[in-house]
């Protein structure tokens, strides 16, 4: 007897996993079989993140929004894993690798990996704390203690901070350690607490740094850099808000 | 068309199956044929052609029998039928009769010609191999339907198919095209190959090629001419495509069939059949003719279990595009599918499980009940152009095909109205919404309809409020409502008996209503609370401070709320005059933090609810609260915060943001 297999994808997904840890639960989403799939993406960001999105995978991604990376890829798997779909994506852009820390999927151009240009490579400050804050709002903050870093405010003595952050997701509250982690690694820590799963940092393409000497970034929904007053900026997303953000209206316009 | 029928018999042990269609023979409908054409081949070595032939009448009646082999046509012995009877007749004996052993004449065709006034016979056939499964059915052709000299057929499995073809796993495939010469002069016959370029062959949607062209017609479908055969006089050939399967693309798929012949329409008959490598599956595949409308519209049972696959194959026989009405009837609901245009030559693969199995609501809303495991499906061309189809069943376990092509009007159906959808909706300014038109078509038994969306003309009432594009697609400008009205001509069919033809192009419009609504304010609705927050820091220096966490709805210019999601927002929030808590800066949603203003309004990746709405977490934290070791109230810095809703700014709705050491105040309260 032969079985013809019609599934467009079909995914096995951890039975326990909630009595698995995040790491554990995110190797069982990876090895999870995949009958069929068919992507296209514009660049390994736009393919990272639909996987992302598709399979629920935790991830941060790193990349610089060259030529090269802006590539489109077009490819379809039939009988494989998640995790070989992966290993495509990040196969077909040369310098590119992942790994997987702290239940996260991190995907990063090895060149940056250790560069001391690279904003993600800072420690987070000792008195950062995260108590009873909403993943998103803790991001908003740690991104402000990143920008005093790469382009430091200056704020005089005594002076305060006030702050607004809105979403239109539910959040529940976190509480935190991040101090003495890497920006990369606080962020990583935050897609695993928070119901934000992306990361993604755009470094641009263009010559030179900020005055004091990181790599320039840019964003999704922002495609160029920004002024180094307001420098290192990323996005922080849940997964379905990711296909938003590149169509963000109602109902994409036909052309 | 009020009753189809079909009969299926199968025999699990051998692996065979045997399926019949009902033939229409209503009173005054003459639609039984005047002659019975057949074609056998493969005899020999125990194989045997046996052949059912029925008087469909309650009076006697007669035939003149004819087998054609070797290249000449010999007479057999006459036949006489009393009243409904049916007689099996054995090919292999019928050559016996003639002193021909069936390994002497492996390919030919056997002609039955009533002898009375009106046609009253109907005759089926199977060429079946006990020992192998082989099994395979013969039709008896009418060749008095063929009006031009091109014959076509279906979704067969070729080689070994692909990993998604509806044929995976079943074997490795040869097709056969057996042709038969009904003239005692030589013709040739050509044959091509049609085979799927591109994925989307199973979609169930307009189909566009991957940059979003709409591409030609040799995008979708490859074509593989081979070099003409010669058909001699009452001559059956077997050509098997064994020897040119080389210079396909395999895997594919599927593959359809076109063989043309030279001589005048109805000179020929054909068959083909895709025969798995072991021989116990034949996979049939009966060929139309181009000028058959008949051809063109189906409806047919399916079935569906753990191991049987229902699916429905649609070619395009012609040189144009043809739109294609498909309806499936299960528990009393009806299923429409309003997108399936064929491009010319292509071969469209609808796999009924997997329709039924996405649960994805048709333009009326309908679902296929995801028990269901019987049903009907029909469909019918929607324009003027060759079209086939067939309901291929497999049985998996039973390692059988049936091919099922009940066919039910001569004509494609008219074109009889439009309607236009939502019939009512609420826009956001500056957002965009997707009207839908779609036409409906009858004359056929059955409604049918299409969209027709981005080949309607659209035009707004109040360009003013909305517009809309060529592609339905309205654009809130203001405030109010307004018209989308699409337009759309279509073709009514008239069936001459012989030919289908155009009878008129009526024109019809309908309308949707735009009402448009403006982000104007927002309201603070549930979820407010407040946390103390008993350290913090600020950059190195100590403070403390609060954070109040609430819920913004989204109102328009009449403070009616805008219940749309994924409308983008950002936040500006300007220093004033009065700063007792020496704030510098405010972090915000979009970016920015230095200046008199921070932030920008975005759009920065945050979008409201279902409900068109978001949450706000304000907070503070200043060291100017935290005199000694204690948080106390030390005054209050306002602050100005803009928003930006869908684009749409409101700076009607400023609000002041009081920020103090225990409490944050919105606009004072």
């Amino acid at each position: 007897m032969r079985t013809v297999l019609l599934l467009a994808v079909s995914l096995l997904t951890a039975a326990n996993a909630a009595a698995q840890s995040g790491t554990t639960e995110l190797q069982a989403r990876l090895d999870a079989p995949v009958s069929q799939y068919s992507l296209s993406g514009n660049g390994i960001a736009d393919a990272l993140a639909k996987i992302a999105k598709q399979f629920e995978l935790p991830m941060g991604i790193e990349w610089v929004k060259d030529k090269e990376a802006l590539r489109s890829f077009s490819r379809t798997w039939s009988n494989e894993t998640v995790r070989h779909v992966l290993r495509s994506i990040v196969d077909a852009y040369p310098g590119y690798a992942f790994r997987v820390d702290r239940g996260v999927v991190h995907v990063f151009r090895r060149d940056l990996a250790n560069d001391s240009h690279n904003f993600l490579n800072l420690k987070v400050p000792e008195f950062f704390e995260v108590r009873q804050e909403v993943g998103g709002f803790a991001n908003v903050q740690l991104r402000e203690v990143v920008q005093n870093i790469v382009s430091p405010r200056n704020l005089p003595p005594g002076a305060g901070v006030g702050g607004s952050y809105a979403t239109g997701i539910d959040e529940k509250p976190l509480t935190l350690t991040l101090r003495g982690l890497t920006v990369r690694e606080a962020l990583d820590k935050l897609v695993d607490a928070s119901e934000h799963k992306i990361w993604i940092v755009t470094f641009s393409d263009a010559p030179g740094r900020t005055p004091t000497g990181f790599r320039r970034t840019e964003t999704l929904w922002h495609p160029t850099p920004f002024p180094d007053k307001d420098q290192p900026m990323w996005d922080f997303l849940t997964w379905q808000e990711y296909m938003l953000i590149s169509a963000p209206v109602a109902q994409p316009s036909k052309p | 068309m009020p009753l189809a029928g079909q009969l299926t018999m199968s025999n699990p042990a051998r692996d065979m199956s045997f399926e019949t269609e009902m033939v229409d023979n209503s009173p005054g409908l003459f639609l039984l044929p005047k002659e019975l054409h057949a074609i056998w081949w493969g005899l020999g070595g125990g194989r045997d052609a046996r052949v059912m032939i029925t008087n469909t009448s309650g009076a006697s009646a007669a035939a003149d029998v004819f087998l054609d082999f070797q290249g000449q046509r010999h007479a057999s012995a006459g036949l006489t039928f009393a009243a409904n009877e049916t007689k099996v007749l054995s090919i292999n004996q019928l050559l016996g009769d003639l002193n021909v052993s069936p390994a002497a004449a492996p390919e030919g065709g056997i002609t039955i010609v009533p002898t009375g006034a009106t046609p009253t016979l109907v005759a089926q056939g199977r060429i079946i191999d006990p020992a192998t499964g082989f099994s395979t059915t013969l039709n008896f052709l009418d060749p008095s339907v063929q009006l031009v000299s091109t014959l076509h057929t279906s979704g067969l499995p070729i080689g070994t198919p692909t990993a998604d073809s509806p044929y995976a796993g079943t074997g490795s495939f040869t097709p056969h095209v057996i042709a038969r010469n009904l003239l005692g002069t030589a013709q040739t016959i050509s044959i091509t190959v049609e085979y799927p370029k591109i994925a989307g062959w199973d979609s169930t949607h307009f189909r566009k090629l991957a940059d979003g062209s709409v591409g030609t017609a040799g995008d979708f479908t490859g074509e593989m001419p081979l070099a003409p055969l010669s058909l001699g006089p009452y001559e059956t050939v077997d050509f098997s495509l064994d020897s040119v399967m080389s210079q396909l693309p395999l895997p594919l798929p599927y593959a359809s069939i076109r063989v043309q012949y030279s001589g005048p329409p109805g000179s020929a008959i054909a068959e083909v059949a895709s025969v798995e490598a072991k021989g116990d599956l034949v996979v049939d595949g009966r060929l139309e003719n181009l000028g058959d409308g008949w051809a063109g519209s189906g409806a047919n049972p399916w079935h569906l279990d753990a191991q049987t696959d229902s699916i429905l194959f649609l070619s395009n026989m012609g040189e144009q595009e043809c739109r294609i009405g498909f309806r499936m009837d299960t528990q009393g609901a009806s299923y429409y599918l309003t997108q399936v245009m064929l491009k010319p030559h292509e071969t469209r693969s609808i796999n009924l499980r997997k329709l039924r199995d996405a649960q994805k609501p048709d333009f009326k809303g309908n679902l296929i009940p995801a028990g269901a495991a019987d049903g009907s499906v029909e469909w019918i061309r929607l324009s003027n152009q060759p079209v086939m189809g067939r309901l291929l069943v497999l049985r998996h376990q039973q390692q059988s095909a049936s091919s099922y092509q009940c066919q039910t009007c001569p004509c494609a159906a008219s074109y009889t109205g439009l309607d236009v959808t939502p019939i009512e909706v609420a826009i956001v300014v500056g957002l965009d919404y997707y009207f839908h038109a779609t036409a409906s078509y009858g004359g056929c038994w059955l409604p049918f309809y299409t969209d027709v969306t981005d080949s309607a003309t659209w035009s707004s009432g109040n360009t003013s409020v909305a517009t809309v594009n060529r592609y339905g697609v309205a654009t809130g400008v203001g405030a109010g409502s307004a018209s989308m009205t699409a337009n759309y001509c279509g073709v009514t069919y008239f069936w001459s008996g012989t030919y289908c033809t155009a009878s008129g192009e009526p024109c019809y419009n309908n309308s949707g209503t735009c009402n448009v609504q403006v982000p104007t304010s927002l309201s603070i609705v549930g979820t407010d609370s407040t946390t103390a927050e008993s350290s913090c820091t600020t950059g190195g220096s100590a403070g403390c401070g609060v954070t109040r966490t609430f819920k913004y709805q989204v109102n328009d210019q009449n403070g009616q709320p805008i219940r749309v999601a994924n409308m983008a927002f950002g936040d500006v929030i300007c220093n004033t005059a009065t700063n007792q808590l020496n704030l510098q800066s405010y972090s915000t949603t979009c970016s920015g933090t230095t200046g008199s203003c921070s932030g920008t309004s975005g759009p920065c990746g945050q979008f409201t609810d279902a409900n068109g709405q978001f949450s706000e977490t304000v907070s503070v934290c200043a060291p100017a609260c935290k005199p000694s070791g204690t948080c106390i109230t030390a005054g209050q810095t306002i602050a100005n915060q803009t928003w930006k809703v869908a684009g749409h700014p409101l700076n009607s709705d400023v609000k002041s943001l009081s920020y103090q050491c225990n409490k944050i105040l919105v606009n004072g309260k």
